[in-house]
């Protein structure tokens, strides 16, 4: 059952497999060689069976008509009919004319640090068959007879698991639960009553059954998966009995009997089910769907199932097989794993599924069920959020789950749901499982033949009287014990990292007059280690230190972390020079810490990234997302560095944040919002106040601003297709009374013989004040939203945050000083999309002209005052970001592979599609200056450039290529063009291109990139116009694992960079008397060239 | 949900209301130095750490970007501009405008040099009476105590003659000056 929150829970994974056992009375051998009678007849009938059962145990005659459709005759070994038998002491299923209890598990196969994106069956044979070996081992073991499990594994691989282990599989069509493709484009919200879609999922559902009808192994169709949790968006739906609600569920149970109608007239020997969420609407599937044999049910509500089996035979009547059923092994109250009360609920789940049996004087319309789940997920709490973590948060309140509800709060915890618990993965991709207490208790229950003589209700009380979980526990806690996985454990290292690196490095180059030349081979060494502390599954904590060995000076990139231990020349108390060499030898990387308790949940980062709130109200994007990749590393810089508690119960909806650098280049600052949702509206105050203004700054790109305090206000709404969002800002309170200059045309009449008149005026309160205003609509394949804002000069926002389901380059600055308005759409076609974008912008006050008749001079006894260029560090705004623009972009992509969403941050990773690609390009009219842009000198000081370049158009265009032409042979590449300024007020136009490569083989990695005309690596090649016109590298390397691009892993490689050098590159040999490579004669024409080889070695564990 | 709307539309009204009292910007016109006065804005403007000559309504310097027009070196380019041979200043305004430019330089750089010749500056006013007579001993004591403060804080502070190669202690020359004003050069 999904959560009543609306948080996105399947409660089975995808893909998924369900192991369906069969009696252990049946031999495997026996299934082979005589699929229509087994070796050891089932139980005999009973005297209360009525005469006519006997002809229930085999396959009904067609009827006329159905016998002119009936599919052809199954192949040999392969269940021959699944039917449905039926007599006045109940339901029971019965398998080539056997009975047959369904002992079923939702089974599946995701390694820890993987979603729902992993896909076993896309891995070499020998993998799969290595994991299906282990877990349907287990599974047969444990008495399992059966697996349900999602569509889309392959034919073959149902066979091989019947024929191996005699388990049956129940494969699972979702009908549209998580969204589907109608028409070309994919409907996240699927709404049943539109007849495209209701065609799209019945041609899949047919699709399906043509597929797997006559695969041995084959037991039923299950259809959907608690689709009657999510008929509408949880905004509109007023709950499950509102009218708008119960409609679409009419919708709903109407496609699923056309569904099962077309089901059975291409397959008569396989039941259809569907998993419905509980019993809710029950009425409405006996009316509106007639066709189903079969009710399938999600339940969750308790230690025993409750008027179920009452209500579901009173208004349907029909057999009811839960479709999942099972417990979590977390205790929500005592913050720690409780595998003993899980395996005791699962105990008397079963009991009571057994009772309800055929023939035991009850209901009798058990069939059986599929426990929910195999193996503890460890993404589902947040998805694609803290893979690697077993989060004990609870998502759901259950309130029949005594041993740890507690009013008011949430106590199912999805991470918890498995039957085994899982272990880290190796770098295949295996992991181990420990099976928990449940696991053993089962594997006694399912021991049970409910239809076995002599087994009533007294024998099946007494068989699960006897099973006690304390006693099966000992086998779980002492397997943890000895992989010395303590749920209480104290401080331990988690992880290592060692690089070595051995640099050769020369060149035609000058290092100036100052710069001594560097060695010319040299070595580096630097240790990563982390630890981690997890006193409590409340509380938890992880440090990343770094040591340094030796510092190389010969790298032709001079900024990397470990740079910062570069010896250092000062100057003693008398002036005598003094070599610093074990400057910040050891500091701390990274730092994280989590406290999750009734009443909030504290994170605290250092260094680590976290993401903004612009989807929870911050829609002028104050707190500002976090993940800086390696810059953060070559500059050395300490951000993110904060706090963050959110507020649970009377005050849920707060939340602050505070630290010295929330962000990098933040202000120490306290943030506060308190974001609320009431129906399709939602309403959001946010508070900044900054405590004083940060000093360091390790890059020009990153200057803190003075300090000040901002305070927004947001009002939402969104209702099916339409989302409107307003919203107002007040910022710069403390710039009120400063003065600047503005600029106003004046042909022929201007100051200092130019065209311009120039005033003095002063910030007022009208210039603190802004409003945004955003307006999206969802129809059918097209997504479409306009955007416009006024700021005040000094109305300072942030990035703009706002969700897009493409993400553009063209944005709005979120600076003060403008008014903008932004239109795009993007329109799906199958797998193709075309998004186009416009931005038009423009200061309130434009940037001040760079003008040689504007410096100040004294002539004739009058003094000219000068005008000089504004910036961020003398005045009270600038116009940088936010410069008069016009400008044009145009997307294109393909991705026949939604699942793994192009743009994802992990996709270079992850893409699996034998093809993907995107176009990107961007093209911007530019038609005045923006002021002077800030810089870092050689000396380490900030200054401000006396001007900005003129005023010029740019342009880029991109293209990001995927090429999966095996499962192991992954490429990514990305190309480039366009027309760049730099920042300085001589910059250039530059025309550049350049394209990056890589290509992953098995454990062989190959980087490369080359680069035209373009700047260097970091951001002051930029703000000097520093550029060189050539640049390549290429990198090969073979690790102990398959390539990873986001983490460190153990690998050997080599590395090769060189680039060209030409006068306005940094280090070019200029032709001077103490340069004997040149004569003054010729010229600047020359290339002067830099390279360095690298040997490394990168340990990783 | 009026009795909220209310509330909001009379907020905006005020603020609204608040805005109204903008004073009108000014335009930035050349300015006629031929009756430039020196005004005693506070007893302390020109000596160090002082910074109120940065609120002195008659230092036309105070947003001006002019040490960014003639180089780096900012004495360098105050003496370019106030000593130019065309910039047709007579001497008292020459004075006056030099004590500003000088002070203003002070604050912003916080050199001996700026000190020593705003003090300079603070002297000729008072020798050549550019002020009324009743201000005339304020502007003489202010003159002596910025070159004490010349000994006191920049101490070791130096000043370059024409071609930028020979250096000269500015103390030695504070004291030179206090000595003329009838103060104690001994005094630090």
């Amino acid at each position: 059952m999904d959560p009543a929150t609306g948080v996105i829970m399947p409660r089975f994974l995808r893909p998924f497999i369900a192991v369906l056992l069969i009696c252990p009375a049946v031999s495997l051998a026996d299934a082979q060689n005589n699929p229509q009678q087994p070796a050891e007849q089932p139980a005999e009938k009973t005297a209360e069976q009525p005469p006519d059962a006997a002809g229930d145990t085999e396959a009904a005659e067609p009827t006329a008509e159905e016998a002119q459709e009936q599919a052809p005759p199954p192949p040999p070994g392969s269940a021959k009919t699944v039917a449905v038998v039926h007599d006045q002491s109940g339901y029971k299923l019965q398998v080539n004319g056997r009975d047959f209890i369904v002992k079923g598990m939702n089974w599946g196969y995701v390694p820890i640090g993987e979603n729902y994106r992993y896909d076993l069956w896309s891995k070499p044979d020998a993998f799969i068959a290595e994991v299906l070996g282990r877990d349907m081992t287990m599974l047969k073991e444990m008495g399992v007879n059966a697996i349900r499990v999602e569509v889309g594994i392959p034919a073959k691989w149902i066979t091989f698991i019947y024929q191996n282990w005699g388990i049956f599989t129940s494969v699972n069509h979702l009908a549209g639960r998580y969204g589907f493709l109608v028409n070309g484009s994919t409907r996240f919200q699927v709404d049943y009553s539109d007849p495209a879609t209701r065609e799209a999922i019945k041609a899949d559902v047919i699709a399906m059954v043509e597929k797997y009808k006559n695969t041995p192994g084959l037991l039923f169709w299950l259809l959907g998966n608690e689709n009657n949790y999510h008929l509408l968006p949880p905004n509109v739906s007023k709950g499950p009995q509102d009218e708008a609600t119960r409609a679409a569920a009419v919708h709903l149970y109407t496609m699923y009997n056309e569904i099962i109608g077309e089901i059975k007239k291409r397959d008569t020997n396989h039941p259809a089910v569907i998993a419905n969420g509980d019993l809710l609407y029950i009425d409405l599937i006996k009316k509106h769907c007639p066709n189903l044999e079969i009710l399938g049910t999600n339940t969750y509500r308790g230690v025993s199932f409750g008027d179920l089996w009452l209500r579901a035979q009173k208004k349907l009547g029909l057999p009811v097989l839960l479709t999942e059923f099972g417990a979590d092994a977390f205790h929500a109250q005592d913050k720690k794993e409780d595998h003993l009360s899980q395996a005791n609920y699962l105990r008397w789940q079963w009991a009571d599924v057994l009772e309800q049996t055929h023939g035991k004087g009850n209901h009798g319309i058990a069939l059986g069920g599929f426990v929910f789940e195999w193996s503890d997920g460890w993404w589902k709490y947040r998805q694609i959020l803290n893979l690697d973590k077993h989060d004990p948060a609870a998502s759901w309140a259950a309130a029949g789950y005594q041993f740890d509800w507690k009013d008011g709060t949430n106590n199912m915890n999805e991470e918890w749901m498995g039957i085994c618990a899982k272990g880290p993965s190796d770098e295949q991709g295996k992991y181990e499982l420990y099976p928990r207490t449940a696991y053993y208790v089962l594997q006694e229950a399912f021991a049970l033949d409910p239809y076995a003589e002599g087994v009533d209700v007294t024998a099946i009380r007494q068989h699960f009287a006897k099973l006690d979980p304390k006693e099966k526990g000992i086998k779980y806690e002492a397997a943890m014990a000895n992989v010395g996985v303590n749920r209480l454990s104290q401080m331990f290292g988690v992880g290592a990292q060692m690089k070595f690196e051995m640099i050769y490095a020369d060149g035609d180059r000058s290092m100036g007059e100052d710069t001594p030349e560097p060695p010319k081979f040299d070595h580096m060494e630097s240790f990563f280690l982390d630890f981690e502390v997890n006193p409590s599954p409340q509380l938890e904590g992880r440090v990343s230190l770094n040591v340094l060995g030796n510092v190389p000076t010969n790298k032709i990139d001079k900024l990397f972390y470990e740079s910062r231990g570069t010896p250092i020349e000062i100057e003693d108390a008398d002036g005598n020079p003094v070599m610093l060499t074990d400057n910040e030898r050891i500091k701390v990387y990274q730092s994280e810490l989590s406290w999750d308790n009734d009443y909030f949940k504290l994170d605290g980062y250092y260094r680590t990234g976290h993401y903004h709130w612009g989807a929870e109200g911050d829609f002028f994007g104050l707190y500002r997302e976090a993940f800086y990749g390696e810059n953060i590393d070559i500059y050395n810089a300490s951000a993110p560095f904060g706090m963050v508690l959110d507020a649970k119960k009377a005050l849920k909806g707060l939340k602050v944040a505070f630290g010295p650098q929330l962000y990098w280049s933040a202000n120490p600052m306290v943030l506060a919002k308190y974001h609320r949702q009431f129906g399709p509206f939602s309403f959001a105050l946010m508070h900044q106040e900054d405590l004083t203004k940060q000093e360091a700054s390790a890059t020009a790109r990153i200057i803190p601003e003075p300090k000040t305090r901002k305070t927004t206000l947001f009002l939402g709404y969104r209702k099916g297709a339409l989302g409107l969002s307003l919203g107002g800002i007040f910022a710069g309170s403390d710039k009120l009374g400063e003065k600047f200059v503005a600029v106003r045309d004046a042909k022929g009449t201007g100051y200092m013989g130019t065209d311009y008149a120039f005033l003095t005026d002063e910030i007022y309160l009208l210039d603190t004040l802004g409003a945004k205003a955003r307006l999206t609509l969802d129809v059918g394949p097209i997504h479409w939203y306009v955007q416009g804002a006024y700021q005040g000069l000094v109305a300072d926002g942030g990035p703009d945050n706002a969700a897009a389901m493409v993400p553009w380059t063209l944005k709005a600055d979120g600076r003060g000083n403008q008014f903008n308005a932004l239109t795009g759409l993007r329109y799906q076609l199958n797998k193709f999309f075309i998004a186009p974008n416009v931005l038009f912008q423009r200061p309130l006050e434009g940037a001040l002209p760079t003008d040689e008749r504007l410096r100040g001079r004294l002539y004739n006894g009058v003094y000219y005052p000068g005008i000089k260029p504004r910036n961020i560090l003398d005045d009270p705004f600038a116009v940088l970001g936010n410069r008069e623009t016009y400008g044009f972009e145009l997307v294109l992509m393909y991705d026949p592979t939604p699942k793994t969403w192009f743009w994802d941050w992990d996709n270079d990773e992850k893409e699996d599609a034998p093809f993907a690609a995107a176009l990107d390009f961007v093209y911007k009219i530019q038609p005045t200056q923006r002021d002077a842009t800030t810089a870092i000198s050689a000396e380490y000081y900030i200054f401000a450039f006396d001007g900005a370049p003129p005023a010029k158009n740019e342009w880029d265009g991109r293209a990001k290529l995927f090429f999966n032409p095996a499962w192991n042979l992954h490429i990514v590449s990305d190309l480039y063009v366009g027309q760049i300024q730099g920042y300085r007020p001589e910059s250039r136009l530059l025309t550049r291109y350049g394209a990056e490569a890589r290509l992953m083989w098995d454990k062989l990695q190959l980087h490369a990139f080359v680069k035209f005309n373009d700047f260097g690596p970091y951001d002051y090649h930029r703000d000097f116009d520093l550029t060189f016109p050539m640049q390549v590298m290429g990198d090969l390397s073979y690790g102990m694992s398959l390539p990873k691009l986001f983490i460190p892993y153990t690998r050997l490689g080599a590395r090769y960079q060189m680039r060209w050098l030409d006068q306005h590159s940094e280090r070019y040999p200029h032709c001077i008397d103490t340069i004997p490579q040149c004569t003054v004669a010729q010229g600047e024409d020359r290339l002067g060239n830099e390279y360095e080889f690298v040997m490394y070695m990168n340990v990783s564990f | 949900m009026r009795h909220y709307l209310t509330i909001f539309l009379v907020c905006v009204l005020q603020m609204a209301l608040c805005s109204c009292d903008m004073d009108e910007a000014e335009y930035i016109v050349p300015i006629d130095l031929s009756t430039l006065t020196f005004e005693l804005h506070s007893v302390k403007m020109g000596i160090y750490p002082d910074e109120s000559v940065m609120t002195d309504p008659n230092n036309m310097f105070v947003e001006d970007p002019i040490f960014i027009a003639l180089g780096d070196d900012p004495g360098f380019r105050w003496r370019s501009l106030i000593y130019a041979d065309d910039n047709g200043l007579e001497e008292p305004q020459a004075h006056i405008l030099a004590f500003y430019c000088w002070a203003t330089v002070l604050v912003k750089e916080k050199t001996g040099e700026a000190q020593f010749y705003a003090a300079t500056r603070l002297k000729a006013i008072y020798e050549n009476e550019l002020v009324d007579e009743a201000t005339l001993p304020t502007v003489k004591q202010m003159a002596l105590n910025g070159f004490y403060a010349v000994l006191e804080h920049f101490p070791d502070s130096v000043t370059y003659d024409e071609t930028g190669t020979t250096a000269f202690k500015l103390s030695e020359w504070a004291k030179h000056h206090i000595e003329q004003l009838g103060g104690n050069p001994d005094l630090f």
